[in-house]
């Protein structure tokens, strides 16, 4: 544990090399010439999953590098392949979206390997000044994101308001941090874990530990979309870009779980299994957010005529549902989360994705100018229905499956606050069936106007057509197929609980 | 809590604040004593446009002090500071590298902790050399350019 | 008279309040910078605090990243401030609403 061991952080050392290598290009070639910039992202992130999934395989229980402050086991492995994938997918509809956009190609896909860097570094986080730094790599590449289109007065204010309401969430977290250090007198994750602060964390002599984890959860609640710290998600998701919306809503909300579910094991993991209810208030609270969480998301988005404001409503319930899995915080709980953050990875992508290339032709994200896609575009329709449905969980489609693993690991709890709480999510998933079905509705049953801006759609990409084909087949494989991946949902789910 | 009153109690050691408080007495006083003293001999004089100038004597003020600055200064001035505040981690390193880790504390000999360290910072310096080349390259230092 | 670790706890709590107080009372997007920047060095304080009275270093060093980071993030924030400014002409959190619903 106490090695450098600094091969085992290849990936990231990969990420970090071709972004440097992609900065230096950036500053050599003039505008227009990007494609340099843009091959040395691509390829740093493609081999940097690779290589994950090669460590993946060759990986024997947890492995420490830099002196225990990095750690890589089956958890962080599942992760690093979803960002990854995640990266290339936004990548690929980032390379449609610059089309559009006559400068900053460079600037752009250097922000989004930052962030993918970030976003391997939050996956292998073993104590709290790497999670905040790791955090804050990603985040900061985001507010830069979010104002990208800087002549654009939504894409501005979206920024201010992500960047105003995340510094407030990380000084929130840094003074978490702060006084669970100065509870523990340790920055590392596992030091929390074996210091008994399960036990504290129960009783009122653990103020100052409780005062900090509760600090931590609202900063990392912020990452996450959940209420009350939610008001910045539908402003931002329809003021960005959309690839960079498509990254938020898939990576960024990713990252979050990811340090959400590390630290609420750090500091209750003894209890896994007896269940949050042991630590007192804890699961009540957590049940609270969940309920509230996805109430807002789905009654939010009933009343929207913006597909991007709709859909970042959405997210907000789906924080929601991953919140009831934290509530579960058991094996089952944690297999569901990671289970239905993969299937929620094909469905919103392959959903974003079709925004980004109907916007490419109508320049609007108004559902009702999605008409007629059905008639014009029937595969980008297919695409999006099958999404919509998919995040609505119609079975048998991958978010089905998701949702079923959650209610299921809920329900088990058998105690009342459970009951409650699945109810809550049942009624959530009735309602965002409403307003799916109405964009589903929207595509077939309405005619495009006349002279309107909807037109067959020509010449989409071969990587972007790659996408759309990998989230449609995703969506049905992970929905018919389940037990490869839930086996790698257990087996990372085990790695997260054995710490 | 109870690791914070451990804490408390091992640090009980007097610390003496004397010079400080004496430091902050003498800056009262004088300030107090010399605004009193003018209040007190000095002529009163009712105010006019020269009392309300900013500077009583010398060259006249021109211009409004709210004008507007041009953007370039706020771009150098983020740079400035950007690079400036990444020489903070310069100066732990100095104390390691100066000698301030016996062996064996995190490597066994003292030529690995060096090595290291050398190898640590280049790293280091790498990295900020390329955003100060990029910073160059994209004009943003340049006056008459952006 | 000894100044122990609760000194600088209740100096960081105060920091952090006025910080809190700024954030949400400033209707310009400077105040509400500094506000935030007062937050994170009150969060600063506390973890030197804690370090210098646990023996630990690690925090210290932390202390040196997140001041390096709150540089970072402020410069992206003025940055987006400034160029609200340009297409707005003032600075004023509570009229940037032309997103809502």
């Amino acid at each position: 544990m106490n090695e450098w061991n600094i091969g085992l952080a290849m990936p990231e050392w990969i990420l970090a090399i071709s972004a440097l290598v992609a900065l230096f290009l950036d500053a050599r070639t003039p505008y227009h010439r990007k494609e340099g910039v843009g091959n040395a992202v691509w390829i740093g992130v493609i081999v940097a999953t690779l290589w994950s999934i090669m460590q993946g395989f060759g990986l024997d229980g947890k492995e420490y590098a830099f002196r225990g402050r990095y750690g890589l086991d089956a958890f962080s492995v599942l992760f690093k392949v979803i960002f990854g994938i995640t990266a290339m997918f936004v990548m690929a509809m980032s390379d449609t979206w610059l089309k559009r956009v006559d400068r900053g190609h460079g600037e752009f896909r250097l922000l989004t390997i930052f962030a993918t860097m970030g976003m391997f570094f939050v996956a292998s986080v073993e104590d709290f000044a790497t999670l905040f730094v790791a955090l804050e790599l990603i985040t900061v590449s985001f507010y830069c994101l979010t104002a990208f289109k800087r002549n654009d007065v939504r894409s501005i204010e979206a920024g201010i308001k992500y960047i105003v309401l995340g510094a407030l969430a990380s000084a929130f977290l840094l003074l978490g941090i702060a006084f669970i250090y100065g509870a523990t007198g340790s920055l590392l994750l596992r030091d929390l874990a074996s210091s008994g602060a399960a036990d504290q964390i129960g009783h009122a002599g653990g103020a100052l530990l409780q005062f900090g984890v509760l600090l931590t959860l609202v900063g990392l609640g912020f990452k996450i979309a959940a209420v009350p710290f939610q008001v910045w998600t539908p402003d931002v998701y329809e003021g960005a870009a959309s690839p960079v919306t498509a990254f938020l809503s898939m990576g960024s909300k990713a990252a979050g779980f990811v340090l959400l579910l590390k630290v609420v094991r750090a500091c209750l993991g003894p209890m896994a299994d007896s269940g949050l209810a042991a630590a007192s208030s804890w699961g009540a609270l957590i049940a609270l957010l969940a309920g509230l969480t996805i109430l807002y998301g789905n009654l939010g988005a009933m009343w929207q005529g913006n597909l991007k404001r709709l859909l970042g409503y959405s997210s907000i319930g789906h924080a929601g549902y991953l919140l009831m899995g934290v509530m579960a915080f058991n094996h089952a709980g944690f297999t569901a989360i990671l289970y239905y953050l993969m299937a929620y990875l094909f469905t919103v992508l392959g959903v974003f994705a079709v925004v980004v290339l109907v916007n490419g032709l109508t320049k609007s994200h108004r559902v009702d100018d999605y008409a007629g896609l059905g008639r014009t575009n029937p595969f980008l329709a297919l695409v999006l229905t099958c999404g919509l449905l998919s995040l609505a969980g119609v079975p048998p489609l991958a978010g089905f499956f998701g949702k079923f693993l959650i209610f299921r690991a809920v329900i088990a709890k058998g105690t009342v606050v459970a009951y409650s709480l699945a109810a809550v999510g049942s009624l959530g998933v009735v309602v965002s069936m409403y307003y799916y079905l109405c964009v589903v509705k929207r595509i077939y049953m309405h005619e495009a106007p006349e002279n309107g801006p909807m037109k067959t759609i020509s010449g989409i990409s071969r990587p972007m057509m790659a996408v759309l084909w990998i989230c449609l087949i995703g969506i049905f494989v992970l929905g018919f197929f389940v037990q490869p991946f839930m086996s790698l949902a257990e087996q990372a789910a085990s790695a997260l609980l054995a710490g | 809590m109870d690791h914070l009153l451990i804490v408390a109690a091992r640090d009980n050691a007097p610390v003496d604040y004397l010079p400080v408080f004496i430091l902050l007495l003498l800056a009262v006083v004088l300030s107090v004593s010399q605004l009193a003293i003018s209040w007190l001999l000095g002529k009163r004089v009712e105010t006019n446009e020269a009392k309300d100038e900013p500077y009583e004597c010398g060259i006249e003020a021109d211009g409004h002090a709210h004008t507007r600055f041009s953007v370039k200064f706020y771009l150098v001035a983020v740079l400035f500071i950007l690079f400036d505040i990444e020489v903070v981690f310069l100066y732990p390193w100095a104390v390691h590298f100066g000698g301030g880790v016996p062996d064996g504390v995190v490597f066994e000999t003292r030529g690995e902790l060096l090595g290291f360290l050398f190898a640590e910072m280049a790293v280091f310096l790498t990295i900020l050399f390329l955003g100060w080349y990029w910073v160059v390259k994209k004009k943003a230092l340049d006056w008459e350019e952006a | 008279m000894s100044i122990g670790p609760y000194h600088y706890l209740g100096l960081a709590a105060a920091l952090f309040a006025i910080g809190v107080i700024g954030v949400v009372t400033r209707r310009n997007a400077i105040g509400v910078l500094i506000g935030v920047e007062l937050m994170l060095n009150a969060a600063n304080i506390n973890l030197v605090a804690f370090s210098r009275f646990s023996g630990g270093l690690d925090a210290q060093i932390f202390a040196i990243f997140v001041i390096v980071i709150a540089a970072a993030e402020a410069a992206v924030a003025l940055a987006i401030i400034l160029q609200l400014f340009e297409k707005r002409s003032d600075v004023d959190v509570d009229r940037a609403r032309t997103l809502r619903g």
